[in-house]
C-alpha cells in the first residue's frame, strides 16, 4: 500500500461509509493504538495551517466545481419522470457508473483508482437491492437498501474523534457532505488542548485528496442522493403521516375521548404503547351530574338533579384517529329528592371526539329508583364534567401541521 | 441554501407556544458569532444560510392533567383515590407542603413524576414527539439540511430519548426509512440528562423491548451497531441538583464519540439549571457548534481566550450551598432508584430553588 493510498481510502471510508469509519474509529479508541486515524495523520505529512489547507480548497474545488453541483440538475428527468421508482433508479444508476469510471480525473493515480474502486462498488450494491425488490404502493423498501453509512445515507458526512498518544485529533470530510458551508477535505486535524476545560483547539489540518478526486466523489454522491431523494420525501411523508395518525389518536383519546379520573388515568396505562392510542378505555367508579327525568306520569314529567356513578364500564374507539366512542356503565344515582332513594341502571356513553368543541359528550342513563314499594324508570342525561374541567389544554393546542383532524 | 438543522425539546413546565425556543436560538447565535467566520454575519444571514431551528414542544399533553388534577388535589391525597401507588405517596407528600412547595410541585415537578409514573402520559407525549421529529426530519430532507443535531433540555433529554428510541424501533410505522442507515443524527447533546433518573422501569412499548431503552445500551449510544447518532454530548453543572440523582455517566463509550461536559461557572444559583446558562458557557456551546457547523476546528486561540475571560468575568462563582440539603435526599447511594414519592420531593425542592 503507498503512504497515500492508506489516507485516501480511510477518508473515502469517511465519507461512503461513516458506519464502517464508526467502528474503526470506536475500535481504535477503545484498545489499539496507534489508531487509523493516527496512522493516517503520520503518514500524510506536516499538517498545513488550518487557514491555507481551506484557502487551497477555495481555490483549486470550490471555484473549478463550485461543491457538489458538478451536474446540478443530472437527476431532474428521473425525479419528474412519471415512470419514476425502481427503473428510473435503475436507469440512473447505469448512467452514474459509466460517468465514474470514465472519469479521467479518478485514473491519475493509485489513490484515484481507489476511490473508483469504492464508488463503483457502492453503485453496484446499490443496483442490485434495487432489483431485489418488488414495487410496492408503499415505495422503496429501504430496509433492503439500506447499507449502513453507504452513499444513500442523506449525510454521507463522518466526523470521528480519537487520541493519537498525548494529542487529539479529529477528523471531518466536512466538503463531500456540505455544498456551499466551509470547504474542508481532512483526513485529520490536530487538536491541543485550550484555554477552556476539556475544549481542545485546533492547530492544523491535513489535505487527504486531490481538488480532482474530491470532486469526483462528491459529485457522485451528490447525484446518487439527488437521484433518490424523492423516493426518500415519498418514504418520509409517508412515516410522517402515519406518525401523525398515531399522535391525533392520543389527543383524541386523552384530551376529546370519555374524562378519565386520575385513578382511571392508572388503571388504563397499563399495556399502553405510544404507537398504538388505546382502543378501549375501562371506566371505574365514576362520578357525574345529571338531570333525571321521571317518566312515571307522562303529563307532569318533572328533572330531578342528581348524581350518577359509574360503577363499572366500557368504552371502546373507533376510527384511525380515535375519532369516536360508544361505551356502557353500572350505574348508581343519588337525588336531591326526598321520594326517591337509591336508584340503579345502566349507561350509554357516547361522543364524537373530532366534534368535541360543538357537541359535548353525553351520556344516557335508564335507571330505576326504589320509591313507595315501586320501581320507578327515569332517564338520566350527564355531561362529561371533569374533562371540561381540562377543556381548552392538550395537545391540541400544539399545530401539527397537515395533521387531519380525524 | 443547505443548512444544519438543530432541534430543541424543552424540559419541564408550561412554554409558550409561540417563542419558547427563540432565546435559545438567540444564545446559539450570538454564541457562534463570536467565531471567525461567522463573526462577519448577521444572525439572519446565519439563520437564512446555515442553521434551521425545530422546536419539538410536548408540554401541553401535561396541561390537560395540571388543569384537572390541580382542581382535585385534596382528593388526590386520599391514598383510597388514587389506584396508583406510587403516585397516591406523591400526592399526600404534596398536600402537606407549604404554599411555595405546593406551587412548584404544580407548575414544575408534576411534568416529570407523571412522565415517570404515568404509562399513558408518557406514551400520549411520546407519540406527540415522535410526531415532530420525523416531521422536522421530512423538512430536512426536502429542503436539502445537512444534517440533524438534537439539543434536548432536562426533562425533554428523557422524552427525546425515548421518543427516539421508540421511532427507530417502529419499522411497521415508518417503513425502514426512518432507520439509522438512511437517516441518522449526526449529534445529540443532553443537557442536564435525566434520561436515567426518569428511565422506565417496566415496558412501555410494543415494539422495542424495555432493555432497548436503557439509557446505557440504547440506540442512541454513539459509534455501536443500530446507533442513531454520530456523536452525544452530556452536559451539566457540578451545581445543577438536577443532575445529581442517577447521573448519565456511561464508562464504557468510546471517547471519541462521547463528551461528557461537567460546567463549573454561574453567577446566581437559580440560573444553573436554565439552558440559556449552560448555553452561554463556551464549554458547552464550543464543542456544540463545532458538531452544528461541521468544522471541528471552530475558533482560534484568541477567539476562544477571549469568551472564556468573558464569560468567567461574568460568572463568577463556582461553589454554593443552595441545594446541599437535596443530597440527604437519596442518601450516599446517587445510583438508588427513586421512588415516585421522592421523586416528587426531590423535584419539588429543587425547583423552588430554580424557578
Amino acid at each position: 500500500m503507498t503512504p497515500l493510498l492508506f489516507p485516501a481510502l480511510l477518508a473515502l471510508s469517511l465519507v461512503i461509509g461513516p458506519g464502517l469509519a464508526a467502528a474503526q474509529a470506536s475500535e481504535a479508541a477503545d484498545a489499539q493504538p496507534p489508531s487509523e486515524l493516527c496512522r493516517a495523520l503520520a503518514e500524510a505529512g506536516t499538517p498545513l495551517p488550518l487557514e491555507e489547507a481551506e484557502q487551497k480548497l477555495v481555490d483549486d474545488v470550490l471555484r473549478a466545481d463550485v461543491g457538489g453541483t458538478r451536474w446540478p440538475d443530472w437527476a431532474a428527468p428521473y425525479r419528474q419522470s412519471p415512470a419514476r421508482g425502481t427503473y428510473a433508479l435503475l436507469r440512473g444508476l447505469a448512467e452514474l457508473t459509466q460517468a465514474v469510471e470514465g472519469d479521467p480525473g479518478l485514473d491519475a493515480s493509485p489513490r484515484g483508482a481507489a476511490i473508483e474502486t469504492r464508488l463503483r462498488a457502492e453503485l453496484t450494491r446499490l443496483q442490485t437491492a434495487l432489483e431485489k425488490q418488488t414495487p410496492t404502493r408503499e415505495g422503496l423498501d429501504w430496509k433492503q437498501l439500506e447499507h449502513d453509512g453507504g452513499m444513500l445515507a442523506p449525510f454521507a458526512k463522518s466526523s470521528a474523534h480519537d487520541t493519537c498518544g498525548d494529542e487529539q485529533v479529529a477528523s471531518d470530510a466536512v466538503f463531500f457532505a456540505r455544498p456551499g458551508v466551509p470547504p474542508l477535505v481532512l483526513v485529520a486535524q490536530a487538536m491541543a488542548p485550550s484555554v477552556i476545560p476539556g475544549v481542545p483547539a485546533s492547530t492544523g489540518a491535513v489535505l487527504y485528496a486531490s481538488a480532482r478526486e474530491a470532486m469526483a466523489v462528491r459529485a457522485t454522491v451528490g447525484a446518487v442522493q439527488t437521484l433518490f431523494s424523492a423516493e426518500r420525501q415519498q418514504a418520509l411523508d409517508g412515516a410522517v403521516a402515519r406518525l401523525t395518525t398515531i399522535s391525533r389518536g392520543w389527543t383524541h383519546y386523552l384530551e376529546h375521548g370519555y374524562s378519565q379520573y386520575p385513578w382511571e388515568a392508572a388503571l388504563n396505562s397499563v399495556g399502553t404503547s405510544w404507537s398504538r392510542a388505546p382502543r378501549l378505555q375501562i371506566v371505574l367508579i365514576h362520578p357525574e351530574p345529571a338531570a333525571l327525568l321521571d317518566l312515571r306520569e307522562a303529563k307532569r314529567s318533572v328533572l330531578e338533579g342528581a348524581l350518577l356513578v359509574h360503577g363499572a364500564g366500557l368504552i371502546g374507539y373507533g376510527g384511525d384517529t380515535r375519532s369516536w366512542f360508544l361505551g356502557a356503565s353500572a350505574t348508581a344515582a343519588v337525588t336531591t329528592s326526598r321520594a326517591l332513594g337509591l336508584g340503579g341502571g345502566g349507561t350509554l356513553h357516547l361522543g364524537h371526539t373530532a366534534l368535541r368543541a360543538r357537541v359535548p359528550h353525553v351520556s344516557l342513563s335508564v335507571l330505576a329508583f326504589a320509591t313507595r314499594g315501586k320501581k320507578a324508570p327515569f332517564i338520566g342525561l350527564s355531561v362529561d364534567l371533569w374533562r371540561l374541567l381540562g377543556s381548552g389544554l392538550g395537545t391540541s393546542a400544539i399545530p401539527h401541521g397537515a395533521q387531519p383532524d380525524a | 441554501m443547505a443548512r444544519s438543522y438543530v432541534f430543541f425539546a424543552h424540559g419541564v413546565g408550561t412554554h409558550a407556544p409561540a417563542d419558547w425556543w427563540l432565546s435559545w436560538k438567540e444564545t446559539l447565535i450570538t454564541a457562534l458569532r463570536r467565531f471567525a467566520p461567522y463573526d462577519a454575519l448577521s444572525p439572519d444571514e446565519i439563520e437564512r444560510e446555515h442553521l434551521a431551528f425545530v422546536p419539538i414542544r410536548y408540554d401541553a399533553v401535561f396541561e390537560g392533567y395540571r388543569k384537572r388534577w390541580q382542581s382535585a388535589s385534596r382528593a388526590l391525597a386520599d391514598h383510597d383515590v388514587i389506584a396508583q401507588a406510587g403516585l397516591a405517596d406523591a400526592f399526600t407528600w404534596v398536600a402537606a407542603q407549604d404554599g411555595a412547595l405546593q406551587r412548584a410541585f404544580w407548575s414544575h415537578a408534576l411534568d416529570a413524576v407523571l412522565w415517570y409514573a404515568l404509562p399513558q402520559a408518557r406514551a400520549a407525549v411520546q407519540a406527540l414527539v415522535a410526531q415532530q421529529v420525523a416531521a422536522g426530519l421530512a423538512d430536512m430532507v426536502r429542503s436539502g439540511g445537512t444534517g440533524a443535531h438534537l439539543i434536548a433540555h432536562s426533562l425533554g433529554t428523557s422524552v427525546l430519548h425515548d421518543a427516539l428510541v421508540g421511532l427507530v424501533a417502529a419499522d411497521d410505522v415508518h417503513h425502514g426509512v426512518l432507520r439509522p442507515a438512511q437517516l441518522r443524527w449526526q449529534s445529540i447533546t443532553m443537557v442536564a440528562n435525566t434520561s436515567r433518573l426518569l428511565k422506565a422501569w417496566r415496558d412501555i412499548d410494543a415494539q422495542a423491548s424495555l432493555p432497548q431503552y436503557d439509557p446505557y445500551r440504547s440506540s442512541l449510544c454513539p459509534g455501536r451497531e443500530g446507533s442513531i447518532t454520530d456523536m452525544y454530548l452530556s452536559v451539566r453543572h457540578q451545581i445543577d441538583p438536577i443532575t445529581w440523582p442517577r447521573r448519565f455517566a456511561p464508562v464504557d463509550w468510546s471517547p471519541s464519540r462521547y463528551s461528557d461536559v461537567m460546567t463549573m461557572h454561574f453567577r446566581n444559583p437559580a440560573e444553573v439549571h436554565d439552558l440559556t446558562h449552560y448555553l452561554e458557557n463556551p464549554q458547552v456551546h464550543l464543542p456544540l457548534l463545532r458538531l452544528v457547523v461541521g468544522r471541528a476546528g471552530l475558533g482560534t486561540s484568541a477567539e476562544i481566550r477571549r469568551v472564556w475571560d468573558q464569560f468567567r468575568s461574568a460568572h463568577p462563582l463556582t461553589a454554593s450551598t443552595a441545594f446541599a440539603d437535596l443530597k440527604r435526599l437519596f442518601g450516599d447511594d446517587g445510583e438508588r432508584r427513586l421512588d415516585v414519592r421522592e421523586l416528587a420531593e426531590f423535584l419539588t425542592r429543587a425547583y423552588r430553588v430554580l424557578t
